[in-house]
Formats: structure tokens, sequence, C-alpha cells
């Protein structure tokens, strides 16, 4: 009787496996930037998800939007899901590069509606902060003004090189224009405002090289993503942080038109979506949560790092705004910046 | 005399010599400097370090990333090398022993793939690649990587055989070898130098590649130039300064073995 | 050798047909497929080219591309000339070294060269901190993110291939003409000029149209050394397709590259009578 029950256990234990295992086999491909952010994806919503659901989770990378188009086009899609810029998920949505979310199985009633479109849902939020490194400047900088205060502030300025939301914006800021008044962007006044610091601008284009700017002293302020600045915080580089008119940004994760693992990539988003995934991977970026029950999961001490405490001095960028019309400010922004 | 050291002026020497010792530090400064920024211990790339360490060295070894690029790189290489030479050679000696018209044209052919922009290939080949579902195999890393070491193998073997004197091929058939007989047993060996020099330019191409290879990557199968390249871009930490220096010993033991081989070949 | 024409043409062509094969399905078909979305992408017609050249953008992408070359191509010379002398003059002792670092260089990661330029050149690096102490500079000077990191770190890439060649071209030349010419009394300048110089011709040209043909098309060092506004042509492509989507306009400019260079090619065979296949014309 007592063999029976322990038999009966093990072969249902033995089953068990054995459904897990047939699970195993299911996968999905999830593309990210590399770096820190995407390990601490992986962290955060891949090894819990994969613990959960048994859906393999295979880390893939950089991004690459040429990449992703081109798979779309020929209906070989390898990639299932994909961490890309906001204007980005609208354009793509415009071109029909992606498939429709099902909020059936994702639940979106606590995220912030500015992350989530029809096509994609917020995998983190950021702020631009102006940055700067407290070896070479004295003084306490502040608003994007000072960046453009080269005589009180000296130095190199550090700005993101992409023709995206965010240094069109913080010029105009610093010009004068009010928050209300930013769009339609006026492109004249901003380039003519950048002009006056373009032979100080040293432009990066990815999170590493940006810190490796400030860090070693080459640029003394600049435009930076949060996240990448608490880092070198942490590290213990002296770098003090303005959040006023901190610009808001998020990247997205979509799924690309036609990817093989659907319904696994549904499953995906409902879990990084959801409170605890996004509280865990804020704990270890300083990227803030799009989800709002997730604020009240994160510890005090990094809250003094999270754009969702500077919430105030928030400015939002118009991602549809920049879905409509970026191609046309890149060929102005081309044509500026080769003058 | 300005070919020949005895009777050149002194002065003229002395300031040859000078100039090309700083070039010549000039062209070994990044190498050593690298070597010694993988001992660094600053994240951040400060040099002087505050401190010399072993970490990086530790963290390349800990992640099994950076060895099995490294080994998916060697037997693309290694493949690329000897699929190139084989193409090349059939048809460098088509182009050297052949009479036909429109040599040069062919000639001008094979070495295409040298003179437009590896970008531009990169982007052509992905974009059909990724049609077939062949991007992230080895084949798709193989067959891009010959196109682009083709023209060093086809340049390499055509000017040895150019320079070997087909007559004494043609002695070897009078006194009574098969044509193949004679080319297996007398043309390949004297033309060997040129075959391995062609050779180890087509692995060295293909283990150098970026463009092309970044393009054909996929997160199962990467090559070490590709892991390189997403490290720089993403992390730029010093992790890379240790697969530069273990790369450059690689070379160095390539080197010295190339040149104990090349004494060895001419006892 | 006893083989009638017909056959032996036969045999030449089965030589040829791998290599035939091999360019035609993966490298002519894939490069006519991706020049032919130039014209039909998003439409059919030439409208890709003609806002290629309406914008000033590809313009000025085109001028640096060749000035970015040019200036590579001259810096490599004057570096390379008296490398390649010195290994000549000695063939054993220093020579060998010479070649040797030169060898290793080239043989050293791409990346890892690029990547150690960028360290050694940025404003708190080891150069900038070197001429700060030995008081030829006050103020560092900034040498990455720019043309001056671009063309210092292509120069040093290039720098062997012009060597080489020179190096093989010199060691052809009889020291005996050149000493003949000083016997006949004239001076060490004369003779650099009018006979040194002019019998390393065929080395120089072949060094040079490699490097400015290499530089027109190079990516990796200009996206990781220089600035935004220093952008060559293959960074434009690259970055029409991946941050654009614009394969039209990548195309469109990727055909103009294309062409320049086979033109410039062109016009390198013309001038260089001599046949690369033909047998016995000497090396």
């Amino acid at each position: 009787m007592m063999m029976n029950t322990i038999r009966g256990a093990i072969i249902a234990a033995a089953c068990c496996a054995g459904v897990t295992q047939g699970y195993a086999q299911e996968s999905v491909n999830f593309v990210s930037w590399g770096g820190s952010t995407q390990d601490a994806q992986k962290e955060a919503w891949a090894t819990p998800f994969t613990g959960k659901t048994g859906i393999k989770v295979i880390q893939d990378g950089p991004t690459d939007y040429g990449k992703l188009k081109a798979m779309v086009e020929s209906g070989n899609v390898q990639w299932d899901i994909v961490d890309v810029e906001v204007d980005f998920a609208y354009r793509a949505a415009k071109e029909g590069l992606l498939e429709p979310l099902d909020f059936s199985i994702i639940d979106k009633s606590n995220i912030d509606p500015r992350f989530v479109s029809d096509y994609g849902i917020g995998s983190f939020y950021f702020s631009f902060v102006l940055a700067y490194n407290m070896g070479k400047i004295s003084g306490q900088p502040a608003g994007w003004s000072a960046l453009f205060d080269t005589e009180t502030f000296p130095g190199k300025r550090a700005l993101y090189k992409w023709p995206s939301p965010g240094v069109i914006e913080l010029a105009l800021l610093a010009d004068g224009v009010s928050e209300s008044d930013l769009y339609p962007l006026d492109l004249d006044r901003a380039f003519k405002k950048l002009d006056t610091i373009k032979k100080d601008i040293i432009w990066w284009g990815g999170g590493a090289q940006s810190q490796q700017l400030l860090a070693s002293g080459e640029v003394s302020m600049g435009q930076f993503w949060n996240g990448r600045m608490f880092a070198l915080q942490e590290d213990g580089i002296p770098v003090g942080v303005s959040w006023e008119q901190n610009l808001v940004m998020s990247d997205f994760l979509v799924i690309p038109k036609g990817a093989k693992n659907k319904d696994a990539a549904m499953k995906f988003l409902a879990y990084s979506t959801s409170a605890q995934g996004q509280a865990d991977f804020a704990e270890l970026t300083a990227f803030s949560p799009i989800n709002k029950e997730s604020d009240s999961m994160i510890s005090e001490d990094l809250m003094a790092f999270m754009p969702t405490t500077y919430a105030d001095d928030q400015v939002s960028l118009d991602y549809k705004y920049w879905a409509e019309h970026g191609p046309d400010i890149a060929k102005s922004w081309n044509e500026w910046l080769l003058k | 005399m300005l070919l020949s050291q005895g009777s050149m002026g002194w002065k003229l020497k002395s300031s040859l010599y000078v100039i090309t010792g700083a070039i010549a530090a000039f062209l070994a400064l990044p190498i050593f400097f690298i070597v010694a920024l993988s001992f660094g211990s600053s994240r951040w790339l400060v040099f002087p370090p505050p401190k010399w360490t072993l970490k990086w060295y530790e963290k390349f070894f800990e992640n099994p990333q950076w060895i099995d690029s490294a080994m998916t790189s060697l037997q693309v290489a290694l493949l690329t090398s000897v699929i190139a030479t084989l193409i090349a050679l059939p048809a460098s000696f088509a182009l050297v022993r052949g009479k036909f018209k429109g040599r040069d044209y062919l000639y001008s052919l094979f070495t295409l793939p040298m003179i437009v922009p590896v970008v531009i290939i990169a982007v052509a080949v992905y974009g059909v690649f990724l049609n077939l579902g062949l991007t992230g195999t080895l084949f798709a890393f193989v067959v891009s990587h010959v196109i682009v070491a083709l023209p060093f193998a086809v340049i390499s073997i055509i000017n040895s055989l150019r320079l070997f004197d087909k007559s004494i091929e043609d002695a070897a058939v009078i006194c009574g070898a098969h044509r193949l007989q004679a080319i297996f047993k007398v043309t390949f060996p004297s033309i060997k130098p040129g075959i391995f020099a062609g050779a180890l330019f087509a692995f060295l191409v293909s283990w150098d590649e970026v463009v092309i290879s970044v393009m054909m990557a996929s997160p199962e199968l990467q090559t070490l130039p590709v892991k390189m390249w997403s490290t720089l871009r993403q992390d730029l930490t010093p992790v890379i300064a240790v697969a530069s220096t273990l790369l450059i010993f690689l070379s160095l033991i390539i080197m010295v073995m190339a040149g104990l081989a090349r004494r060895y070949s001419n006892r | 050798m006893y083989m009638t024409l017909s056959r032996k043409k036969w045999r030449e062509g089965t030589l040829l047909i791998p290599i035939l094969l091999f360019l035609c399905v993966f490298f002519l078909i894939p490069l006519a497929g991706l020049l032919l979305r130039s014209l039909t992408e998003p439409s059919f017609g030439l409208q890709n080219f003609e806002q290629l050249l309406a914008t000033s953008t590809y313009v000025q992408v085109l001028s640096n591309t060749f000035l970015v070359a040019t200036l590579v191509t001259v810096i490599s010379l004057v570096l390379g000339f008296p490398l390649a002398w010195c290994i000549t003059l000695m063939p054993n002792g220093w020579g060998r070294w010479l070649l040797g670092v030169i060898l290793l260089s080239m043989w050293t990661s791409l990346l890892a060269r690029t990547y150690s330029w960028l360290v050694l050149l940025q404003t708190s690096g080891v150069i900038n901190k070197t001429l700060m102490a030995i008081g030829i500079i006050d103020e560092p000077i900034t040498m990455v993110h720019n043309l001056t990191g671009v063309i210092i770190g292509m120069s040093y890439i290039m720098i062997p291939f012009v060597v080489l060649p020179l190096q093989a071209c010199m060691s052809a030349i009889d020291p005996m003409v050149l000493q003949a010419a000083s016997i006949c009394g004239a001076p060490a300048r004369t003779v650099f000029f009018r006979i040194f110089l002019p019998l390393c011709k065929p080395g120089l040209f072949s060094g040079a149209l490699m490097v400015f043909v290499m530089s027109l098309g190079y990516y990796v060092t200009p996206a990781l050394l220089g600035g935004v506004e220093n952008m060559m042509l293959p960074e434009f492509i690259v970055q029409q397709i991946q941050t654009f989507l614009n394969w039209g306009l990548a195309s469109a400019s990727a055909a103009l590259l294309i062409i320049l260079t086979i033109v410039m090619f062109y016009f390198y065979l013309k001038v260089q009578t001599d046949s690369p296949v033909s047998t016995n014309t000497g090396a």
C-alpha cells in the first residue's frame, strides 16, 4: 500500500518532469541592445519566465532596425521579441512591420498609458538628464540652458547622435520655448541654438560610449540616459545629475510581423510588463517601470535615482510626432550636421 | 648608393634611420599599449591605471561566449582558407596557362570582391541569405568569407605561377610523365609558397572579418570579431583588451611558425 | 602538350567553372539584386538618385569620403616609403625586425587596433598626457571622434599595404643603376628624385591605388574613431538601412560608390600596361 503510493508519486513526478521537458522545447528569441541593459532583462525577465513556463528564452542582438525590416520582408523572421526605441515602434507599426499585441494575454490595466500602443508595450522608461563630471565643472549646472553656457561651465558636451527625440527638444527648451509650445518642432530655431556649441559637441552612439566619455573627462557634461549615470555613480565616479527638465523616453517591446513563436512571445510580454518583472528590472538598472504597481515594490534608496521620483520636472516627448515626421527631421538633421 | 648602406652619406643615413624608427614605434605603439591596457584595473580605460590586475582575464575565461566564438572563428577561417584555395587554384592555372581572349577581364572579375566596398557585399549577401533562411549558419559564414578571401588567394597563386618556368613541367612530360602527374609532382611543389601564402591570406581575411560577420551572426553562432564588435559598441569593457592581447599572441605564434616553416622548406 | 586546340580550351573552361559558378551565385547575383533595389524602391524610377543628388548631405558625404581617402593615401605613402627603403637597405638585421613589426600590426585584429587608438587618442589619453608633460601643448587636443582620429586610425591600418608592394619593387631595383648615376657625378638629391623615385613608381602606384580604393569603402574605423560630421559613404549606407529602413536610397548610394571605384580601377588598368596574368614578364 505504502509502496504503491510511493510508486504512484514517482510515476507522477516523472510524468510532470516529462511534461515540463516537453515545454522546454518551446523557445522565444529575445532581442535587445546588449550590454548591461540586456543582462538585466535576462535576469529580471527571461530567467524567471523560463522557470515559470518552461519556455526557453534565447538572447540575441543587438537590435538592428534594418535587419528587422529585412526579416519581415523576406518572411523568414528569426526574432520574436525586439526591444526598440519608442518612436521606431510607432513608425514600424505604420509600415506594417509589427504584430498587433494580444491584450487578452497581456494585462495593460496598470500600464502607464504613455507607454502602450496597439503594436508595442513599454520595456522600461528613462530620462535624458543633464549630467556632469564634478572633477571638470565647479558649481551645479541645472536645466538644459547650462549645456549651452560654455563660459560658466567649460568643456566638451556629449549629445546623443541619432536624429531621434531628445536633442532638438532640449535645444528648444534651452532657447526658452515652453514645454507646451514644443510641438510642432521649430527645427531652424533648434539648429541655430545648437550651432552655438556645435564645435564643442561630441556625439555618442551608445550607452557605453557615453559613460566612457563622461567618466574619462573627455566631456565635462552632456545629455545622458539616467540609468547609465546611475551605474557610473555606483562605480564611484564623481558624476552629478540635474533632473530639471528631464526628457522622458522609453523603449518598447514589439513582435515583428510573422514571428515564429508569437504566442510564447505574448506570454513573455505579459511577464516582462508585470509588476514584478518591471520592479526587478528597475532594481537592476535604475530605469523606471512602466507598470504603476511596481513603484511600491522598489527600494527607497534606488528611488532617488529614478525618473519616477522627478515626475514634476518631466518633459514628455511626443513620440507619435516623431514617428510621423522622423524621416523628414532626419533629412534636415543630416544636412545641418554635415554642413 | 641609395640602396647600399655602405655608400650612403651618414647624414642621409642617420635621418632615414631616425624617421623609420619613429614610424616603426607608431606601428608598434597600439599593440604594446593594448597589452598593457588588459592588465589595468580601470573599468573606464583610464591610463595609467590605478592598479594592475588579472580580473579581466578571469572575466574573459569565465564567459563561454568568448571561447565559443573563438572556436567558431577558427572553424570558419580554416574552411574559408581551404575552399578559397581549392577554387582559386584551377582558375589561376586557366588564367596563366590559357591563351584565350578576355583573360584580363576575368582577372578583374575575380578580384572584384576586393574592390567592391565590403559594406555593400555584406548587405547584398545578407538580403539573399535571409530569404533562404541561411543566416546564422556555418555555411553562410564560410560562403560569405570565401567571397572576400578569394581575390587574395587568386592574386597570390597567379603571381607565383607566372614566375614558374613552364618548360620544367614540359620537360617532365617529355620524359614520359602524364601532364597531371607533372603538375602534381613538379609544378605544385615549386609554387607551394604562393599557394601557402594565398591560403594564409584567406585565413587572415576570414579571421578578421567584421562587417559581413555581424550580418551573418546569430546568438548561437558568432565569430570572435562579432563578439568584439558588439562588446565595443555596448560595454566597452577591458575584456576586449584581453581578447586583443590573446589574439596578438596568437598572431606572434603563427608568424614564428610560418617563419620556421619557410626556413625548413628552404633547406 | 599535343592536345588539339579545342580540347585545350575545353579543359581551361572546366578549370574556370568552380570560380565562375561561385562568384555568380554568391556574389554577382546578390549584388545585382541589391543595385536593382535602387531603381525599384519604393517605386520604379530614378527617384532615389534624384533625391541623393538633390540634398547637400550626399554631396558632403561623398566629399568627406574622398577627402579621407586622399589624405590617408598620401600619409600612408609618405610614412611607408622610408620603412620600405630601410627594409630594402637592411634585408637581414634590423630590416627583418621592421618587417616583423609591420606584419604583426597587419595580423593583429583590426578591432583590437582601432580600440587601442580610441584609448590612446582620447583627451585624457596617454598621448595627450605625454605631450602635455613634455610641454608641447598646454591644453589637451581632441584627436578622436573627429577627422584627426579617422586619419590616424586609417593610415595606421593602411601603411602595411603600401610598404609590402613598395618593398618588393625596391628590392627589384639594381643598385648598380644608382651607383652608375652617382659615379657620373650626380648628387644624392638628383639620384633620388631623377632615378630612385621613378624606379619605385610601380610600387608606389599599386600601393596607393590599393589604399585609396580600400579607404573609399572602409566602415569599421570611421564608425569607431570618427565624429558624426565626418560621415563617410559606407556609414551613410549603413545608416540608411539600419536607422531609416531606406533600402532604395542605400542601394543608390552603393551603386554610385561602386561605379566610382570601378572607374578608378579601369584607369589604373589602362595606365598599367603590364598584363596581370601573362607569364614571364617579371614580378
